[in-house]
C-alpha cells in the first residue's frame, strides 16, 4: 500500500471518529448555537437528541443501501449472463429513464402507491438506489475485455469462476462508483424524508425552516452535509482499494 | 438447430410482462373511492371497468401468445400490439370506473388512481420490450403506434370519464395555480443552469489551462454535488441575509435568506459540477494536432479557442448543461422550504395533507418535465456535433 492510500484512509478514519465525537457534543453545539443566535428560545430541536437524528438517518440510508446492492448487483450481472440477455434492453432502459427521473419526485409518488411511512420509504429509496448500481454493474462488466473472458475459458476455467476470478474483479472499480452515486443520492433523498415522517437529519431542517428556527436548520444541516461527505469519502476508499486488488 | 431453439423458446420478457399486467389487474386495487379528496375510501378491482377488463384480458392473451409466436415477427407484432393496446385501454377503464362509480355520489367523492393501475402500465411497458434488441431500433422510428394510443388516452379524457378521475379534478381546481407553479419551476431551474453555466465554463477552461486550479475546481465542485440539497440549502440561508442584511442594495435586489436566492444559488452550485466537467473534459480531449494545425494557419490562442477548441468541445459541454438541467428540475423542488413558489409547493402541500392527487399533481410534471428536457437536450447536443467529428 502506498504512502498516499495510507494517509488518505488515515484521514479517513479520523474525519469518522471526529463526525461520531461531534454528534455526541451537545455542549457544545448548544454553546455555539447560542452565540449565533442569541435571541432563540431553543437551539437544539427537543424532540431527538442530535445522534438520535442520526442514527434515524443511518438506518433509512443502510437499510435502503444494503437492499440495493443485495439486488442490483445480482441483477445487472444477470443481464449480461446468457440466462438473462433477453432482459438486458428491458434493464438497460428502465435504469437509464429511471436515473432522469428526479429523486425527490419519485419519493413523492411511492407514497400515494405505497403509503406512508418507514417502509414505503425504504421501498422508495431501495427502488431509485437501483438505477446507478445496476448501469454500473453492466458497464463494468461489459467493459471487461473479451479476450481476458476468452483467457479464462481457455485456462478451463468454468463461467461461474470466469465471473468470480476475473470479471468481477476487474468490473469491481466501476460496480463501487456506482455504490458511491446511490448512496450519495440516497443520503441525499432521506433528508427530504422527513416531509413524510420517516426521521433523520431532514427534522431539524424542514422543522427549522417551518418555525423559522435557523439554529434548528444548522443542527440538522451540519451533521447532514458532513455525514454525505464522509460516507462518499469512505466510498471512495474501498473506490481505491478494489482498484489497487486489480493491479 | 437455431429454428428449433427459436420455436420451442418463449420469450421470457413477455411472460413477465404478461404476469406482471396480470398481478397489477387482479392482485391490487384498481381504483380507490373517497367520499372527498383527503379521507381513505374503498377500493375497486378492474370488474368496475366493465367491457374494458375483458379488453384487458383479452390483451394479457395477446402478451403470452406473442411470447410463443412461431416468427420473429409474430412476435414483435403481437407484443408491440399489447404493449400499445393495453396504456389505451387502461385510460378508457379509468374512466369507465370513474363515472360508474361516481354514479350517486356527492361531487367531492373522488375515484383516485389505485396502485393496481400503475402496475398494469408497468407490466405493459414490460411487454413493450419483448421480442428482441432489432425490433426495438425499428420501433422507435415509427411515428404511429404512439400517436393512436395518445388519440386513445386524449379521447378517454373527451368521450371515456377520465376526467372524473381525481387527479384530473385535482388539477382543474387548481389550474390557474399549476401554470404559475410551472412556470415558477422552469424559470428557477433555467436560471440555475444558466448562470452555472455563465460560472461553470469559464471555471472549466480555466482548470485546462492550469494543473492546480483544476485539482481545486473540480474538488471544490464534487464535494458541493455530494452534500445533501436540503442541507445546502439550510446552510444557504443565514450567510444570505446576513448579506441582504448588510448590504441594503443586494437586500433589493432579492439577496435574503428567504424567497427565491437561497434557492437559486443553491441550484446555480449543483449545477456547476456537471458543466465545469464536461467543459473540462471536452477542452482536455481535443487532438492537439487539430491545435497545432490552427496555431500553424497562425490563429492567436483566441482566435484557436473560439473557432477550433470550444465549437469541438461543444458536445460534452452541451451533456453537461443536458445533465445539469435534469438535476435542477428535481432539487428546485426544495427550494419551496425557503419559499420559493413552483411545483414543489404542490409536492410538500400534498405529502403534509395526505392528498395522494396534490402529490401527484406536482410529481408527475416534474418527472415529465425531467424527460422531455433529457431527450430534447441530447438531441440539440447531436445536432451541435461538428459534421467532421460526428460518429
Amino acid at each position: 500500500m502506498s504512502r498516499r492510500r495510507t494517509i488518505a484512509i488515515a484521514v479517513t478514519v479520523a474525519g469518522a471518529l471526529a463526525f461520531v465525537w461531534l454528534i455526541n457534543a451537545t455542549a457544545l453545539w448548544e454553546f455555539a448555537l447560542r452565540a449565533l443566535f442569541p435571541t432563540l428560545r431553543d437551539v437544539l430541536m427537543p424532540r431527538d437528541t442530535l445522534a438520535t437524528f442520526v442514527l434515524q438517518h443511518l438506518a433509512l440510508v443502510g437499510t435502503s443501501s444494503v437492499l440495493t446492492i443485495a439486488v442490483g448487483v445480482p441483477l445487472g450481472i444477470w443481464v449480461t449472463r446468457r440466462s438473462g440477455a433477453e432482459f438486458r434492453s428491458l434493464v438497460v432502459a428502465g435504469t437509464d429513464l429511471g436515473q432522469t427521473f428526479p429523486p425527490v419526485a419519485v419519493l413523492a409518488l411511492a407514497m400515494p402507491v405505497l403509503g406512508f411511512g418507514f417502509w414505503p420509504t425504504i421501498m422508495a429509496l431501495f427502488i431509485y438506489g437501483l438505477f446507478p448500481v445496476v448501469s454500473a454493474t453492466i458497464a463494468g462488466i461489459e467493459a471487461v475485455p473479451r479476450s481476458v473472458v476468452e483467457a479464462g475459458v481457455g485456462m478451463g476455467m468454468s463461467s461461474s469462476q470466469v465471473l468470480m476470478r476475473a470479471e468481477l474483479p476487474l468490473a469491481s472499480r466501476v460496480i463501487v462508483s456506482g455504490i458511491r452515486t446511490s448512496v450519495a443520492i440516497n443520503i441525499g433523498t432521506a433528508t427530504v424524508g422527513a416531509a413524510i415522517g420517516t426521521g433523520g437529519l431532514g427534522v431539524p431542517i424542514i422543522g427549522g425552516l417551518a418555525v423559522q428556527n435557523m439554529a434548528y436548520v444548522l443542527e440538522g444541516a451540519i451533521p447532514a452535509a458532513l455525514l454525505a461527505v464522509l460516507a462518499d469519502s469512505i466510498l471512495a476508499q474501498v473506490e481505491s482499494a478494489v482498484t489497487v486488488a486489480e493491479g | 438447430m437455431s429454428d428449433h431453439s427459436l420455436q420451442t423458446r418463449f420469450d421470457r420478457v413477455a411472460l413477465v410482462g404478461a404476469i406482471v399486467t396480470l398481478a397489477g389487474a387482479t392482485a391490487l386495487p384498481f381504483v380507490e373511492l373517497r367520499p372527498n379528496r383527503l379521507v381513505p375510501g374503498t377500493v375497486h378491482s378492474l370488474a368496475d371497468a366493465g367491457v374494458w377488463m375483458f379488453a384487458t384480458w383479452g390483451l394479457v392473451a395477446l402478451a403470452l401468445l406473442s411470447a410463443v409466436a412461431p416468427s420473429a415477427k409474430a412476435r414483435s407484432a403481437a407484443s408491440s400490439a399489447s404493449a400499445y393496446g393495453l396504456v389505451a385501454v387502461l385510460a378508457w377503464a379509468l374512466g369507465e370506473a370513474a363515472s360508474t362509480l361516481l354514479v350517486g355520489q356527492t361531487s367531492v367523492a373522488r375515484v383516485s388512481i389505485g396502485s393496481g393501475a400503475w402496475v398494469i402500465l408497468l407490466g405493459a411497458a414490460v411487454i413493450g420490450f419483448a421480442g428482441g434488441e432489432e425490433r426495438k431500433r425499428y420501433l422507435l422510428r415509427r411515428l404511429g403506434p404512439p400517436v393512436l394510443v395518445l388519440a386513445a388516452v386524449v379521447s378517454a379524457f373527451v368521450w371515456g370519464g377520465l376526467d372524473d378521475i381525481s387527479l384530473a379534478q385535482e388539477f382543474e381546481v387548481r389550474a390557474e395555480s399549476f401554470w404559475q407553479l410551472l412556470a415558477g419551476h422552469l424559470a428557477l431551474a433555467g436560471a440555475g443552469v444558466a448562470l452555472g453555466a455563465v460560472f461553470g465554463v469559464p471555471l472549466g477552461l480555466w482548470a485546462t489551462r492550469d494543473r492546480k486550479v483544476r485539482g481545486v475546481v473540480l474538488g471544490v465542485t464534487g464535494i458541493i454535488q455530494t452534500v445533501p440539497s436540503l442541507a445546502l440549502l439550510g446552510l444557504l440561508i443565514l450567510p444570505l441575509s446576513a448579506l441582504g442584511n448588510a448590504v441594503p442594495f443586494l437586500r433589493d435586489l432579492g439577496v435574503r435568506g428567504i424567497g427565491a436566492a437561497p434557492g437559486l444559488v443553491a441550484l446555480t452550485m449543483y449545477a456547476l459540477l456537471p458543466i465545469v466537467r464536461n467543459t473540462y473534459v471536452g477542452l482536455a480531449e481535443v487532438d492537439p494536432a487539430v491545435v497545432d494545425a490552427g496555431r500553424g494557419m497562425g490563429m492567436s490562442s483566441r482566435q484557436l479557442l473560439m473557432r477550433v477548441e470550444l465549437p469541438l468541445a461543444l458536445p460534452l459541454i452541451m451533456e453537461g448543461l443536458r445533465t445539469a438541467s435534469v438535476l435542477l428540475i428535481g432539487i428546485t423542488t426544495l427550494t419551496v422550504f425557503a419559499g420559493a413558489r413552483n411545483l414543489g409547493i404542490l409536492i410538500f402541500e400534498g405529502l403534509g395533507q395526505f392528498a395522494p392527487d396534490l402529490i401527484l399533481l406536482g410529481a408527475l410534471p416534474v418527472i415529465v418535465l425531467a424527460v422531455v428536457v433529457d431527450v430534447a437536450l441530447s438531441a440539440l447536443a447531436k445536432r451541435l456535433t461538428p459534421e467532421g467529428v460526428r460518429e
